[in-house]
Order: structure tokens, then C-alpha cells, then sequence
């Protein structure tokens, strides 16, 4: 019982942060039609910055994690600029896009690695300490990004169904030139949507990296499993991405509590292969077809 | 495939002409010549590293090649190339390990089993969308490195496999580098056989409109899985040669750092293209071998991600086909009133210059 | 009004558009007549800044709007209601019509403009929470002029508004957009037929190829059988 309560609040941890990172990668793909591959670089970017200014700088946990999401909001808006701007309409945008992202991502971590070295940091709790309840350990930590990311997902969703900006952006990921019609700025859209989902991705990454572990590459992971959730969830549907980041973080805290840690992300794959197969625009998307 | 699929460079047969063309045969022997003669040379004057260097060319230029085929050629967005390469590896030494069969032999069947893989992963993916065949050929990476590493005892675990070497006796390397030369040139002609004939059509057809393919009759579904088989089988081929000539095959070979290597080959020489592969590979092989041996990591993979960077958001058709070009006009320069020195070449130059009369 | 000066546009190589001039006068009605395929869309996309011309000009009372983005075409007053059904799928009827009043302006009195829509197009008020891809075809062309009219308004473009509907419906909207131009504002629609656009037209022009072939008043032009089948086919 206490194994089995363990596992769901795991799961409520892990699903909170995979939807702080699933729900950019869906808004940059809904809007702009790009894989991001350089969200799990962001990621890292940011639990390096908090880092500095917590444990080198010795500020606290609050204006660490504001600086994590400040400095990743400004490597989405350098992503914009260098790999957006040129490329985007241009022939083989859909090939050549998110292999720009990928280049961009070695840049960034290889960067990192040349700061920071490639020992793995222990990035130091905001809140120190836990309580138990039945035998379920309770982390202060982990309650607190529990707690933000839910608050951050409850705020992006109302500014995407009731704001005139939020509107905007569901609008352009729609239909692009009938929203050019309507007035709105379409490269300020774009440009808010890689600010935002950048600064969501760096905050994550300040976040967990206190309870995962903080090194160059370690985005990786995590951003792979933001990519299934984003596709279980249907490429570009908010909402669908919010509910699959909870189930798919629930299955994998229940496969690390019943079957092992190494078997986390191979299970994951094996049940989005078995959902494509099944249903291939995943669970909220709607089917491609009529895009063709 | 949503919004336009056009690939970087779009491929055209001159009016008339047959879809495979004919090619130069003395400006083919005569690169032949060099890559049989010129490594002789270097392994008779001591220059060993070379053509270790020359045979890890082939065989990346092999992979490259195969992937090429299956992402630039028929817009198919798959990362799981090397699953068929660590396939082909790991069937050819298990059959030479525990078969006793000669690894001349084994290695075709490790081609067999990765287009038998590459059949059943294809069932699985090619008929979703770009964005998810990525995803998930990359899952598939993952997860075989995974059951490798950590599954049955008689994959070996992280330490792989022992596989036996091919055995040459007199210049053991230099033999090596020539066997894997032939496998690079039927490779090659494979490839270039399929992207020029009618079958190369329809794929770079599904690519760019597959609306229009598939109303002129083309069963995109059946076409990607035989593309997709087509190309493991000489991706796993050269994997096989690749265990048997480091004598081990380990999970390693599935590894992101491989993954990325080749994708940058590919986009460094020009995807989608007939030479970019080929020229992608010699020139990362050596550019790793010489100029950035002896940097740290860091570095290494910081020089490697700008130019790739740089390369595929300012000159995203690549260095192969400006390279055609050059080596064109130096060539006509040097040869007043012969026109058609390396035809192969050529057969860039000609798109080009259609592309600049437009 | 607008006037549009020897206006030439085409995509890639294609030139579609060759020296195309028209004028709209305030409070006029002018239709644009000509077959598919010989530039109708091309010159809106020009006016609304979509497409850039090769070469021309576009003046909006006085100002020139060639080289300017489509948000400050939108902000000028003119709306370019698009070809076919380019409404949001995946959105309300009422976030759809909200859209239409994205400039600053008229999102500060979008509840009138909703009222104002609603009144003009009651369907759109039953139906203002459901998702516009469940409209049937002439709700969703409902809705897009309907979102058009949401911002301020002072030029409406209408690209081709019976495409692809039942005759019945075909003549509900036509009735709308008549409805719409007696509030004073200027209208230029282009369509490639002229059975719908008598009684509306003020002034038309015959398009063929990419050229201006005829111009004149609608009385005059509309009831020349002979000179409209030559165009029109």
C-alpha cells in the first residue's frame, strides 16, 4: 500500500514536470511546426543558471529559479533568431529544421560542458526536508514543483483560452494566413511561443535537477520523454499534453517502483508504440488527414 | 507529411535521357585506381593510421549512404538507422561465434536479418507522420541498445561480442581496407542504381507531394517498407564488416554520439544528394583524425554542432554539390573542348545549372 | 478609396498578375469578374499584404500600403475576408469571431461586435460554443465574414463567397453582404460568375489572364449577355 501510494505521488511529480516541458514542445509545434530538439539543452541551461546563483552566488531559491527561466527565455528567443528567421518557408523546412535544433543543442551542451565540466552536480533542495505520512516520503521539494507546475499549466491555460494574446496563438497554430488576416502579428507570435515555452522548459529543469541529477547531457532523458508525452497527448493540443504528461508520468513511476528504474524509458516507448498503432493522431490530437 | 516536404535539392533527369545514366567509366576506374593504389602506398610507407582511418571512411560512408536514402531521398524521418547497423554486427557474430560460419559468409546474412528487422520496424511506423516515425525509430535505438546491454546473457552485455576477424594473414589491414572497399562499391552502385531509375522517381516523388504519388498509382506504404529493407540490408552489411574488423560488437554502436556523426555526414555533404554522403563521411572521418584529435570533448563536439549549425541553416544544400561545381569548372579548365570528364559529377553540374537558368 | 496602380505579381517564376489598376470610391460596391485561375486571388492577397507585387502600387486613402505587413493593412481598415473556409477549426464560434477583433481597438468593444455579428447572422449565436469545424459549410462562410466585421471596418474584400455551396445558401450570403454594404462601407468582391451580383454591384471589372479587360458600370456591363459570356464562358 505504502509502495503503491509512493509511486502515484512520484507519478504527480514526474507528470508535472513533463507537462512544464511538453506543453513548450507542443506550442512551438502547433504554431511553428518545428520538433524543438534543443528543449532538453534549455532544460539543462536552466539548472545550471539556478545552480550558479544558488550554490556559486549563494541567492535564493526564488530568484534562482526567476533567473532560470529569464536566461532559458533568452536561448529561446536565440533559437529564434538563428535557426526561425532564416529558415523558416524556405524549402525542406520540415527536414531541416529540427536537425538546426539538434546542432544548436550540441552548441549549447557542449558549452556547458566546457563551464561546468562533466561531473554530475547535486543541485541543492529550494526547501530542505520531508514528511512521512503511512510510509509515503513526502518531500518539501517535491511538493513545490508539484506545486508551481500545476499553478504554471492552470495560468497557460487560461491565457490560451481567454487572453486576446493567448486567442492569437491558438489562432496562428490553426490557420497562419487567415490569422494574418485577422491583423495579428504572426512573428510575435512566433517569438512569444519560444520565449515562453523556453523559459517553462529552463524552469523545470532548476526544479528537477534537485531531485534527478544535474549534468551537460542530462536533458536528454527528460526531453525524449516530454516528446512522448507530446505525441500521446496529440501534437499540438494543450489540453491533450497536460492529461498525457500525468498518465505517462504515472506509468513511469509505476514502472520504476514495480519493474526497475532501467526499465523506465524503455516502457514508455513500448506503450506509445502500442497507442500509435491503436490511435495514431494520439489521444486529444485530431487526424491528419484533412492536413494533406 | 504535413506542409511541403521539398527537400533541399530536388533531382532532374534531362529530357530524353535514360533515368539511370550512363556514367563515365574512365572517370570512375580512375578513382577506383587511386582507392585501390594510394592505400597500398600509405601501408607500404609506414602511414597505418590512415588507412584505419580510410576503412572507418567506408564503412560510415556505407551507413551514410543507406540513411541518405531513407531520410533525403524519400523523406522518411528515420533515426533508426542504426538499429539495422547493430543488427547486422551482432547476427554476423553470433553466426560466426557460435555457427563456425566464415565471416565472408556470416556477413550477408547480417544484412538479411536487418532488412528482416528493418521489415518489421517499418510494418510498425511507416505509416505514421514524419514527427512520430522520428520519435519512434529513435525508441527503437534505445530500446535495443537497452535489451543489448542488459538482456540475454549471449549478447554479452555491455561488453558486446568477441567476433572473429576475417582472418588475412600477409598485411591484415590493407586486405581489410580492399574488402570493405567492394562492399562500399556495390553499396554505392546499389544506391545509385535505385536513386536513378524509375523506383528513385516514385520515392523522391512521395517525398515532395504525396497526395500526387499516390494518385498516379504509387502505394506509398509498400514502397517505404521495401526502400526501408532495401537500405538496412546494406546498413547492416557494413556493420557486420565493421565487428568483424574491430573483432567486437557492443552496445556502444547504437550509441547518440554515432547517431549524430552520421546525420551530420549526411547534412554536411548534402542530403538528398548522391555525393553527399560519400563526401560528408571522408570529410568528418579525417576532420576527426586530424585537425580535432587532440581537443577535449567539449570542444570537439562544440566545432562539430556549430558547423553543423552553420551548414544546415546558410548552406542547407550541403558541400557536394558546390564542390561538383568546382571540381567541374577546374576540370573544363584544365581540358579545353573535352566536356564530359566525370559525368557523375556532371550529373549535379547539369541540375545546378538549371537551377541558375531559372 | 483604394486605388491600385499597375499592380504585377506571381509566384516563383509564374507571373500571374500584369499591370493590374482598379479603384473602390467610399461607400462603393465593386465586383471583380473573371474565370478561376486568371489572378482574382493574387490581386487580394496583394491588397492585404500577403503577397508582395513585383511592381505598383496600393493606396489606401492616400496612404501606400505595397511593402507593409498584414497587420497594418488590417489596421488601415481594410479586411480581406479569404477564399474558402480559413476559420479556426479547433476553436468556438465565439473565439473565432473574437479574433476577428484582435486590434487593440476593437477588442475594447468586442461585446458589440459580437451583438452586432450575432444580429446579422443569428445561426452564429445558437451555435457560438461550438467548435467551428463542426459548422456546416455555409455557417463556417457565416462565420468568416461575420469575423471580418468584428474590427473597424472601412473596406470589406470578399474573395469568391459562393464557392463551393448549395445554391440555397449561395443566396443567403449574397443577402448578408448586401445587408452588410448598406451600412456605408465599401466592398470589393471578386467571384467568377455574375449571377449573384446584380443588384449588389456598382461598378465591375471583367479580369481574363491576369489583365483588366473591361470596366464600367454594373447596369451597363451586367446586362451584356454577349460580352459576359465572351469573358466568363
Amino acid at each position: 500500500m505504502g509502495q503503491l501510494l509512493q509511486a502515484v505521488w512520484g507519478g504527480l511529480v514526474f507528470g508535472s514536470v513533463y507537462g512544464l516541458m511538453a506543453v513548450g514542445l507542443t506550442l512551438i509545434w502547433g504554431s511553428l511546426n518545428l520538433l524543438n530538439l534543443a528543449h532538453g539543452g534549455i532544460y539543462v541551461a536552466g539548472g545550471y543558471v539556478a545552480y550558479t546563483l544558488m550554490v556559486s552566488l549563494g541567492f535564493g531559491a526564488v530568484f534562482a529559479f526567476a533567473g532560470a527561466m529569464l536566461v532559458s527565455a533568452a536561448l529561446g528567443l536565440v533559437l529564434y533568431a538563428v535557426v526561425v528567421v532564416p529558415m523558416l518557408g524556405k524549402p525542406g523546412w520540415d527536414n531541416a529544421s529540427w536537425i538546426a535544433t539538434v546542432a544548436v543543442s550540441l552548441v549549447l551542451e557542449s558549452a556547458l560542458l566546457l563551464v561546468y565540466g562533466p561531473e554530475v552536480r547535486a543541485m541543492p533542495a529550494a526547501i530542505d526536508g520531508a514528511f512521512v505520512v503511512d510510509q509515503v516520503v513526502f518531500r518539501y521539494q517535491a511538493i513545490l514543483v508539484c506545486g508551481v507546475a500545476v499553478v504554471l499549466l492552470v495560468l497557460l491555460h487560461l491565457f490560451l483560452k481567454t487572453s486576446r494574446f493567448g486567442l492569437a496563438i491558438r489562432a496562428v497554430s490553426q490557420q497562419m494566413d487567415a490569422s494574418r488576416l485577422m491583423g495579428i502579428p504572426v512573428a510575435l507570435v512566433f517569438l512569444i511561443v519560444m520565449g515562453v515555452s523556453a523559459s517553462l522548459s529552463g524552469l523545470a529543469g532548476a526544479m528537477l535537477t534537485s531531485i534527478l541529477a544535474l549534468s551537460p547531457t542530462a536533458g536528454f532523458v527528460p526531453m525524449l520523454k516530454a516528446l512522448v508525452v507530446t505525441i500521446f497527448g496529440g501534437m499540438g493540443s494543450v489540453k491533450g499534453t497536460i492529461v498525457a504528461a500525468y498518465i505517462i508520468g504515472l506509468l513511469e513511476a509505476f514502472v520504476q517502483a514495480f519493474a526497475g528504474v532501467a526499465w523506465s524509458l524503455p516502457a514508455l516507448f513500448l506503450f506509445i508504440i502500442a497507442v500509435l498503432l491503436v490511435r495514431p493522431q494520439g489521444l486529444f490530437g485530431t487526424p491528419e488527414l484533412q492536413r494533406l | 507529411m504535413s506542409a511541403v516536404t521539398q527537400g533541399v535539392r530536388v533531382r532532374e533527369v534531362a529530357p530524353g535521357a535514360a533515368p539511370w545514366r550512363r556514367f563515365n567509366v574512365g572517370g570512375v576506374g580512375l578513382g577506383l585506381a587511386a582507392a585501390i593504389v594510394v592505400p597500398w602506398i600509405l601501408a607500404q610507407s609506414g602511414q597505418r593510421f590512415v588507412v584505419t582511418l580510410l576503412v572507418t571512411v567506408v564503412v560510415y560512408a556505407m551507413v551514410a549512404q543507406c540513411w541518405n536514402l531513407v531520410l533525403g531521398v524519400s523523406g522518411i524521418f528515420s533515426l533508426g538507422q542504426l538499429v539495422m547497423y547493430a543488427v547486422g554486427g551482432y547476427a554476423s557474430s553470433l553466426l560466426a561465434i557460435h555457427l563456425g560460419l566464415s565471416p565472408f559468409l556470416a556477413i550477408w546474412v547480417g544484412g538479411l536479418a536487418a532488412a528482416a528487422i528493418a521489415v518489421v520496424i517499418g510494418l510498425a511506423i511507416l505509416r505514421l507522420r514524419g514527427v512520430y516515425v522520428a520519435l519512434l525509430t529513435l525508441g527503437f535505438v534505445m530500446l535495443l541498445q537497452n535489451y543489448l546491454g542488459t538482456g540475454p546473457e549471449v549478447f554479452g552485455g555491455f561488453y558486446g561480442l568477441k567476433s572473429p576477424g576475417f582472418g588475412f594473414t600477409s598485411n591484415p589491414l590493407l586486405w581489410t581496407y580492399y574488402l570493405g572497399l567492394a562492399l562500399f562499391v556495390l553499396t554505392t552502385y546499389a544506391v545509385w542504381r535505385i536513386m536513378y531509375s524509375p523506383v528513385g522517381t516514385a520515392f523522391t516523388a512521395l517525398r515532395d507531394s504525396e497526395v500526387y504519388a499516390v494518385s498516379r498509382g504509387i502505394d506509398p506504404f509498400r514502397f517505404r517498407i521495401l526502400l526501408f529493407a532495401y537500405s538496412a540490408f546494406f546498413t547492416g552489411v557494413a556493420g557486420a564488416f565493421m565487428a568483424h574488423y574491430q573483432q567486437s560488437v557492443t552496445p556502444a554502436s547504437l550509441s547518440f554520439t554515432l547517431l549524430t556523426n552520421l546525420i551530420m555526414m549526411i547534412v554536411l555533404g548534402g542530403w538528398g544528394t548522391f555525393w553527399g554522403p560519400i563526401v560528408g563521411a571522408v570529410l568528418l572521418v579525417f576532420l576527426d583524425g586530424f585537425v580535432l584529435k587532440d581537443i577535449s570533448a567539449g570542444w570537439h563536439a562544440l566545432v562539430l554542432g556549430a558547423l553543423l549549425a552553420v551548414v544546415v541553416i546558410a548552406a542547407p544544400e550541403g558541400i557536394a554539390p558546390p564542390l561538383g561545381r568546382f571540381l567541374k569548372r577546374t576540370v573544363e579548365g584544365f581540358l579545353p573542348g573535352e566536356d564530359d570528364d566525370e559525368v557523375q559529377d556532371d550529373d549535379e553540374v547539369q541540375d545546378d545549372d538549371e537551377e541558375d537558368a531559372r | 478609396m483604394l486605388r491600385v496602380s499597375d499592380i504585377s505579381a506571381g509566384y516563383d517564376a509564374a507571373q500571374v498578375l500584369h499591370g493590374v489598376s482598379i479603384r473602390v470610391d467610399a461607400g462603393e460596391s465593386v465586383v471583380v469578374l473573371g474565370p478561376n485561375g486568371h489572378g482574382k486571388t493574387t490581386l487580394l492577397r496583394v491588397i492585404s499584404g500577403l503577397v508582395r507585387p513585383t511592381g505598383g502600387s496600393v493606396q489606401f486613402e492616400g496612404e501606400e500600403l505595397v511593402g507593409r505587413k498584414p497587420e497594418d493593412v488590417v489596421a488601415a481598415g481594410i479586411v480581406h475576408i479569404p477564399q474558402g473556409d480559413l476559420v479556426f477549426p479547433m476553436m468556438t464560434v465565439r473565439e473565432n469571431l473574437l479574433m476577428g477583433a484582435y486590434r487593440r481597438g476593437a477588442w475594447k468593444v468586442r461585446k458589440d461586435g459580437l451583438d452586432r455579428v450575432y444580429a446579422l447572422f443569428p445561426p452564429l449565436k445558437e451555435r457560438s460554443g461550438q467548435l467551428a469545424r463542426s459548422l456546416s459549410g455555409g455557417e463556417r462562410r457565416m462565420l468568416a465574414i461575420g469575423r471580418g466585421l468584428m474590427g473597424d471596418v472601412k473596406l470589406l474584400i470578399v474573395d469568391e463567397p459562393s464557392l463551393g455551396l448549395a445554391p440555397q445558401v449561395i443566396e443567403d450570403v449574397y443577402a448578408a453582404i448586401k445587408d452588410i454594404t448598406r451600412e456605408g462601407l465599401a466592398l470589393l468582391l471578386v467571384d467568377e460568375s455574375a449571377n449573384h451580383v446584380e443588384g449588389m454591384a456598382d461598378r465591375v471589372y471583367l479580369m481574363e489572364t491576369g489583365e483588366i479587360r473591361r470596366e464600367g458600370n454594373a447596369a451597363d456591363l451586367l446586362g451584356d449577355e454577349a460580352l459576359l459570356s465572351t469573358y466568363l464562358g
